[in-house]
């Protein structure tokens, strides 16, 4: 009531100062048009590409269901690359988080050591992607990489990371957890600095371990933003690129292919099966949308706050 | 409850101390070697990077693979390229994002929740999702040739509309409205009050664009056809094919050089990007 | 039941020195209330003592026994804070058990503990609700509770009443008294409210600026203060301050101890002046009234007077401090400084 009230009091003032009904449309008019042409029809076109045979250059023939038929049904390639992309996602999430809280906690007060590990360890978030895979790369060398020839100074045996088919993956997982560390531990950090310290002092008064004090106090407080963190990550995850594109292009064998490299590779290398590639992106599309769907519906009964 | 004697807990204290010290060191170095590393294969000779085990700091100091880039490759003109990229991005996104999030920050009008709507969910549809359409769209309209694939996909960004949306939300009502009493106009009370008080969310998204496009790969490797329109994160690649066998050190020179300005950049800043970065991530 | 005495002790945040070499010694079963202005460093004392906020130097005994770097779960201390810092995510049965638990408690007892408590602070019925649904007397309650539970050997409050509207807290207040009537442990309470500690304390630490300014009974703090602080920080309003000629150092007095117009018989301190301004307080009347010294405030049962009046004022010299020019003050060889007060008596 009093709502519209406001509202409508707000109209007749902006009549009287002579702001016309379609200032706002033009204010958001340029953005709006901007992201209909290069968010909205794509996400349409690409729907629609998924039903038909496609390669650039010739014309599109409708295929129905079909392109979806050889994704799951003919071809083991797709099922390979979606399960790469949930191992690569999940050893990314359960890692980061991990770390990112563990680190927070070690971290907590403001100090200078502190605040220059913080910041050493924000650095990597800032360089591109690119960049990072090419020392990654290096450092991962079989012949005269540093891990090796630290896995040698300890007298281990030599590992082969990236030409490792059973170890690639985790090996980019890795880099992705380090480029990215950083930056989440801002995030748990600021959240835990919420945290009242009258609080903490009172567990700390009442004999608290420093586990429990975490299990029983910290974490239901900093839940909504470990929330938040997860999806966030596990979007990223989903259409990681960059790295696996620069150290194995996907290899070797197909032991590092996702999804972004699945269907770019179709796309552009194979042929330009785009009908087929956007298939792949349609599942892509279907299976962010379930997260982000999720994300919103538990965000609704707020994971936990006073 | 059963307490020990004062000087247990005061040793304990020191003992974890120096521990969590000493750890905290090695974590500074884990994260910090990967550039340490960078730099120092750079200067290598390629004789020396291949040694196994490698130099932990190089016997001879060389700026050969830096004179080896520029012979390969034309750095700075790829440079050239990722700074005007990145440059137009911002620049647009000034003009384009700002209004919007101004309309939806502060006016009512007939759709605003369905407009609103739609930029959240352009918030959350990537590039990798979209690429394959706008793909078509510039080879249709014959554009794959120039930048603007780089550039106009950018100029409207859901993000940063959401961030300047929120800022200028929190400028007072009654500000705004003190201002309307001293006879402001509507443009005035927006470049003169609400942009000045929201100018830390304003950096703060631009920052974040300009990173982003600098840093961007996937976009331009999808978009662009030829080399002469490539930024420099893809240059990269041509010092890795142009040979066989990859020489190290020239691939580390020419990522010290992309990489160097952005951390000089942020050791300036960091205290700022690291506090507004922690605000936002509370909210 | 402990006695506390810190030895030494200072405290500094960066290059801020909150506390420099302070002494003190609590005595056991006391209600000592840390009095002072905020700033003056009386919760950073409180927190030391907890442990949450460990001295930068000096020591902490309890009973005897050195606890500087002990840990605050093991000090044997409770505490209930100002905003009562009772964990949200817990019920109120929770928020009670939650030492106990910590310091494995057996399940039978620490149920009956919990109960008994919760019976003596009246939260019985509430012990399944969650912080969010109780109001703030009763949070207030769940932060009293969460400390006898633990039975500890000194109890430490830090502004607990602060945060209640007027009338609970007057509530409360006596609950506590009661309290400590009953439990006869150490107390120790940080307020920054004179009326809260003169009503409470036995002992009255009063602090300024991270130095003790007086240590003693509140009957004491208020009839016989050590310097123009302890004077003009308690009363209400504050003792009148008069500088002396020569710089000698000053006089003082209360406000409640002046007569107007009293006879001449007896020797003090008296001038003439003219009322300022009058304020009704009910069965008192409060005079600001202006002598050649400078301004003096009056509390007296005398309503007749108006602003404007001309009014003759009369502390005898029973009710008079002096002070030197550090504001100490002077107990002996009053007799020239009465003198000197006196002979310019109209």
């Amino acid at each position: 009531m009093s709502r519209m009230k406001k509202e409508e009091r707000n109209e007749n003032a902006e009549k009287k100062r002579g702001v016309s009904r379609f200032t706002p449309y033009a204010l958001i008019g340029p953005a709006m048009a901007l992201m209909a042409v290069f968010v909205f029809y794509p996400l349409a076109d690409l729907v629609y590409l998924s039903f038909f045979d496609y390669n650039l250059i010739g014309k599109k023939k409708f295929a129905g269901l079909g392109n979806y038929k050889v994704l799951f049904f003919v071809k083991t390639d797709f099922w390979e690359a979606l399960s790469n992309t949930a191992v690569y996602t999940g050893t990314v999430v359960v890692l980061s988080l991990l770390l990112a809280v563990l680190f927070a906690m070690w971290l907590e007060r403001d100090s200078l050591v502190n605040r220059f590990l913080q910041k050493s360890m924000f650095t990597p978030y800032l360089i591109s992607m690119v960049s990072c895979a090419y020392i990654w790369s290096w450092m991962y060398n079989d012949d005269s990489g540093i891990l090796n020839a630290m896995l040698a100074m300890f007298g281990l045996p030599l590992s082969r990371w990236l030409n490792d088919s059973h170890i690639a993956l985790f090996c980019v997982a890795a880099v992705a957890v380090w480029k990215s560390l950083g930056y989440y531990l801002i995030i748990v950090l600021a959240s835990v600095r919420t945290i009242p310290p009258e609080i903490l002092e009172a567990a700390e008064l009442d004999n608290t371990s420093p586990v429990r004090k975490f299990f029983r106090i910290t974490l239901p407080m900093i839940s909504p933003q470990l929330f938040f963190l997860l999806i966030t990550i596990t979007i990223s995850s989903f259409k990681v690129f960059d790295t696996i594109q620069v150290m194995t292009g996907g290899g070797p064998g197909n032991a590092t292919d996702v999804l972004v490299t699945y269907i770019y590779r179709y796309a552009f290398e194979m042929n330009a099966r785009v009908g087929y590639a956007s298939a792949a992106g349609t599942v892509l599309l279907v299976i962010l949308m379930i997260l982000t769907f999720v994300y919103f519906r538990m965000l609704g009964r707020k994971v936990y706050y006073q | 409850m059963k307490r020990k004697k004062n000087g247990y807990y005061r040793i304990r204290a020191a003992v974890l101390k120096a521990f969590s010290f000493v750890f905290k060191a090695v974590m500074a170095v884990f994260f910090l070697f990967p550039f340490y590393w960078m730099v120092t294969t750079a200067f290598k000779t390629y004789g020396e990077s291949i040694l196994f085990p490698p130099t932990l700091w190089p016997e001879t100091w060389t700026m050969d693979a830096f004179r080896d880039v520029g012979q390969r490759i034309d750095i700075l003109y790829y440079l050239k390229n990722s700074v005007i990229v990145a440059v137009s991005v911002v620049v647009l996104q000034l003009f384009i994002n700002i209004p919007a999030a101004y309309g939806f920050a502060r006016y009512e009008f007939r759709g605003k929740r369905f407009f609103w709507a739609l930029v959240m969910l352009a918030f959350m549809i990537p590039t990798q999702i979209t690429f394959i359409p706008v793909y078509i769209l510039f080879s249709k309209v014959r554009l794959l040739k120039t930048l603007w694939p780089q550039i106009l996909p950018f100029a409207a960004n859901a993000y940063g509309i959401f961030l300047m949306r929120q800022s200028f939300m929190q400028v007072p009502e009654e500000l705004v409205e003190a201002a309307r009493m001293d006879n402001a106009g509507e443009f005035t009370i927006m470049t003169r009050i609400v942009l000045p008080m929201s100018r830390s969310s304003i950096l703060t998204a631009e920052m974040f664009s300009f990173i982003s496009t600098w840093n961007s790969y996937f976009w331009p490797l999808v978009m662009t056809n030829s080399d002469k329109i490539r930024p420099v994160t893809l240059a990269m690649q041509r010092l890795q094919d142009a040979n066989q066998g990859l020489e190290w050190p020239i691939l580390m020179a020419a990522n010290t050089l992309v990489v160097l300005p952005v951390l000089v950049l942020f050791l300036a800043l960091s205290s700022q990007i690291l506090k507004s970065l922690g605000y936002k991530g509370s909210k | 039941m402990a006695e506390i005495r810190l030895e030494n002790v200072s405290k500094s945040f960066g290059s801020a020195k909150i506390i420099e070499h302070l002494n003190l010694t609590i005595q056991d079963g006391s209600f000592t209330v840390l009095l002072g202005p905020s700033g003056c460093g009386k919760t950073t004392l409180l927190r030391m003592i907890a442990g949450i906020g460990p001295a930068t130097s000096g020591k902490i005994y309890m009973d005897g026994e050195d606890i500087s770097d002990v840990p605050p779960g093991k000090r044997n201390v409770a505490m209930v804070f100002q905003n009562y810092a009772i964990y949200p995510t817990m019920s109120v049965r929770e928020n009670i058990e939650f030492c106990l638990k910590n310091n494995k408690v057996p399940k039978k007892e620490r149920t009956e503990r919990v109960e008994r408590v919760a019976e003596t602070v009246g939260l019985k019925e509430y012990l399944g609700r969650r912080p969010s649904e109780l109001s703030g007397g009763q949070r207030q309650r769940v932060a009293l509770a969460r400390a006898m539970v633990k039975e500890p050997a000194v109890f430490l409050m830090d502004e607990p009443l602060s945060n209640l509207d007027a009338k609970l807290r007057l509530a409360m207040r006596s609950e506590l008294i009661q309290l400590h009537e009953q439990l006869k442990t150490t107390f120790i309470y940080v307020t920054h409210d004179q009326m809260e500690s003169m009503a409470m304390a036995d002992q009255i630490v009063l602090m300024d600026q991270g130095t003790i300014m007086q240590q003693a009974a509140p009957e004491v703090i208020y009839h016989d203060p050590d310097n123009i602080f302890t004077a003009q920080f308690i009363g209400m309003p504050p003792a009148n301050i008069l500088e002396l000629p020569g710089q000698a150092g000053s006089i003082g007095f209360r406000p409640e101890r002046v007569k107007l117009n009293a006879g001449r018989e007896k020797t003090g301190f008296r001038r003439r002046g003219k009322i300022l301004t009058r304020e009704l307080l009910g069965a008192e009347v409060q005079y600001k009234i202006q002598i050649p010294e400078g301004v003096v405030m009056v509390r007296s049962q005398e309503l007749s007077f108006r602003a404007g009046d001309m009014a003759e004022i009369f502390s005898d010299r029973e009710d008079l401090y002096f002070f030197d020019c550090q504001g100490k003050r002077i107990r002996k060889d009053m007799a020239r400084l009465l003198e000197l007060a006196e002979g310019r008596a109209v």
